[in-house]
């Protein structure tokens, strides 16, 4: 925190004003200490009040609350006010606006620090104070009913001032004493709540929010980090689910499954400083001792998703290769030999198992590439040779595990597996890998396949079992719509395209009974609560109306 | 049987279709891979599965652009060699903002032993000048001047763009496909 000015005025009736200003270093709200200290006062309330500037004895205090200097209204009475008093034998002014200033200033600065402001509400700290003012504005109407009453607006921060008469002038400062005392409590107790609040969002405190257990936390993470790693990452962190330690984060990477792994690959391939040195922390998580280049490589490229661009995949094979070196110094002669075979490896994979490839003589070319890459020394052709065959009997690939799919709503879902599905316009049956989650069953092709050919929304929709003629298809299940009309349904094309499907109803056949149960319960318990229907009926209400 | 019906129809359709190979280079941040993405607007981004380098076919009018995305350190260049064959157009980002004379130096060379290749003699250069937006880029003169364009033997076209807004992207590639000499 840089300088958090206290403004806590004290103007005196001599116009002799002293500005209290001091530095705080450290983010620990002491403002009611350094009130105290200027309220120093009122701590011999037995005696009368005297102040050493001021030689007059018979001294008359007024407080002066001043909320809003740019409030013209409280200007004004405040002119008014102090007239009416005639004698201020001895005013003090205590600007509580600076209080709130400062306040507000410390919490701008706290969330600037850790970028959250979600936890903060400023109405609350103001209906505090404005709560405690108003108590001691009622307490001055009834004592001070002979003079001109404050014009608080309750609805607005203005200026008004506090009179004291002589005779209950102790009592007067007392309660105020009191009410500034308890108020100032408050503000700190309310400020403490959030600190410790951002201080845990910053990931300062270790024991998270009770009301939010890891789980919670780590789903929050896993929409967010899917969405944008960037910021995932960072929620992890302020959340303290993970330390911030780049070998911690790596770990934390490496073993979180339901991380999209193309999005792991975007954090890895990002080629910022941070990204970096994850990524180098990431390529010490694996222990490649002993292990052939190209298994390696499957290892390490099967736990995150490469991006494709050249300058990514060349950072990525730069810090592999190290590392692989340095587990295995005699395998080959530097760290470059390592990152050309592996950048090489890289591009057989891709022209031999890319369809949109067409190379001739990749074997030839791959090994005139590789020819002398091992500083100048030729790489064995024995070994070139099993390489290349190992990479065409086994494309590297992402090593997709079963529920752990690319996009945000892939992750987690309620439930997967094959089934047959009925075709919208012509009839046949085509056998599907089914993913049901976040009330939507998407379909694919292949179980390994990152775009669905078609999505269903559970929405307005039925499940029940049907009588099914055939015999073949004896478990089926329709997923129809309950409003009567064509259920929703969206289909990819080839290209890329999104249409809306041609289904009147789902029929989708399971191979058992239990299976088809278990379908149907998951699915009754994803059919979403008829948020259209309504939309529909309030839509209609309003249309009466009109 | 379906499947083979399927196919003999696909192929009737994507006759009228021509298929050109283009190759994409450029130094690193100079915005390919935005380039790239933004010549597939309105189209679902779906890159490659295959684990490996970007490939993207790019439809453009009726001619399929196939395009690579090629780049990474010196010691790897030897490999892009491959994709010179056959190659019908070049497009080749800078970085309009970049005044430093070695990253043009660096993408001079670069061009040059491209253009030197046998394959692409004949190949038409489409100069992207990306990040136009920036204040005080290049000129296409001063494109021109710093990569000794008139030295180039290739037909060549300097296009200003900004590929984040994917302004002038369709103009370059509208010269670059008219100037491919299509069968």
């Amino acid at each position: 925190m840089n300088n958090s000015s206290t403004n806590i005025k004290w103007v005196e009736s001599d116009s002799s004003c002293i500005t209290d200003e001091e530095e705080e270093n450290e983010p620990t709200f002491n403002f009611s200490d350094q009130i105290k200290n200027n309220l120093n006062f009122f701590d011999r309330p037995n005696q009368p009040i005297t102040n050493d500037k001021t030689n007059d004895e018979n001294l008359k205090p007024i407080f002066v609350y001043d909320f809003s200097s740019s409030d013209s209204d409280g200007e004004e009475i405040t002119k008014e006010e102090t007239c009416i008093t005639n004698e201020p034998n001895n005013i003090k002014k205590i600007k509580y606006q600076s209080i709130i200033k400062l306040i507000n200033e410390a919490e701008r600065e706290l969330t600037n620090s850790s970028g959250y402001t979600k936890y903060l509400d400023y109405d609350q700290i103001k209906s505090k104070i404005k709560e405690e003012f108003g108590t001691i504005k009622k307490i001055k109407r009834r004592r001070k009913r002979q003079k001109k009453q404050i014009n608080l607006e309750t609805n607005k921060w203005s200026t008004f001032e506090i009179y004291s008469s002589q005779d209950d002038e102790l009592s007067e400062y007392e309660y105020q004493y009191e009410s500034i005392n308890k108020m100032e409590k408050d503000l700190q107790s309310i400020m403490n709540n959030k600190i410790k609040k951002i201080e845990k969002f910053g990931g300062l405190l270790d024991n998270g929010d009770q009301n939010k257990n890891k789980k919670e936390l780590l789903e929050e993470a896993t929409k967010l980090f899917n969405v944008n790693p960037i910021n995932g990452i960072n929620y992890c962190i302020e959340n303290a689910l993970v330390k911030n330690n780049y070998r911690k984060i790596a770990n934390f990477l490496l073993s979180t499954k339901c991380f999209g792994k193309r999005q792991k690959g975007e954090l890895l391939g990002y080629g910022t400083e941070f990204s970096n040195k994850i990524l180098y922390s990431y390529a010490n998580c694996f222990n490649f001792k002993d292990q052939l280049i190209d298994d390696s490589l499957r290892d390490y490229l099967g736990s995150f998703r490469i991006p494709n661009e050249a300058q990514k995949i060349d950072k990525i094979m730069e810090i592999f290769s190290n590392r692989y070196h340095s587990v295995n110094t005699n395998f080959f002669s530097s760290p470059d030999t390592v990152y050309l075979l592996s950048f090489y490896i890289i591009w057989l994979n891709n022209n031999l198992h890319n369809s949109r490839v067409k190379i001739k003589n990749l074997k030839k070319k791959f090994f005139q590439n590789c020819g002398n890459i091992d500083s100048g020394n030729n790489l064995s052709e024995k070994f070139l040779t099993d390489l290349y065959n190992r990479i065409v009997a086994k494309e590297i690939i992402l090593i997709n595990d079963h529920g752990e799919s690319e996009t945000v709503t892939f992750s987690n879902p309620e439930k997967t597996g094959w089934l047959v599905k009925q075709g919208g316009r012509v009839k046949t049956w085509k056998k599907r890998w089914f993913l049901l989650s976040y009330n939507r069953i998407y379909y694919f092709k292949q179980e390994k396949d990152i775009d669905p050919c078609g999505i269903i929304p559970l929405e307005e929709v039925e499940v029940k079992k049907i009588q099914s003629k055939s015999k073949k298809r004896k478990f089926a299940f329709e997923i129809c719509s309950i409003l009567g009309e064509e259920t929703v349904g969206i289909k990819f094309e080839s290209r890329g395209n999104h249409v809306a499907g041609r289904h009147k109803s789902y029929i989708i056949s399971a191979s058992s009974g239990n299976e088809m149960d278990d379908w149907i319960k998951e699915i009754k318990k994803n059919i979403a609560g008829g948020q259209i229907s309504k939309i529909l009926e309030s839509k209609k209400e309003n249309f009466k109306y009109n | 049987m379906g499947k083979s019906i399927s196919k003999a129809i696909g192929g009737l359709f994507s006759s009228k279709q021509e298929e050109a190979r283009i190759v994409m280079i450029g130094l690193d941040s100079a915005g390919k891979t935005t380039v790239l993405y933004r010549l597939k607007l309105g189209e679902v981004v779906m890159t490659t599965p295959t684990i490996g380098f970007n490939v993207e076919s790019v439809q453009y009018k009726n001619v399929n652009l196939a395009v690579w995305d090629l780049g990474g350190q010196e010691m790897v260049r030897p490999l892009w060699k491959h994709y010179y064959k056959h190659c019908k157009g070049i497009i080749l980002v800078i970085d309009a903002s970049d005044r430093n004379e070695q990253r043009h130096q660096e993408i001079r060379d670069e061009l040059f032993r491209l253009a030197g290749e046998k394959d692409v003699k004949n190949a038409p250069v489409l100069i992207l000048n990306n990040k136009k937006d920036v204040k005080g880029s290049m000129s296409t003169s001063e494109v021109t001047e710093a990569l000794d364009l008139y030295e180039l033997q290739n037909e060549y076209y300097i296009q200003n763009t900004c590929a984040t807004m994917g302004t002038g992207l369709f103009d370059g590639m509208e010269w670059l496909v008219d100037s491919m000499n299509l069968k």
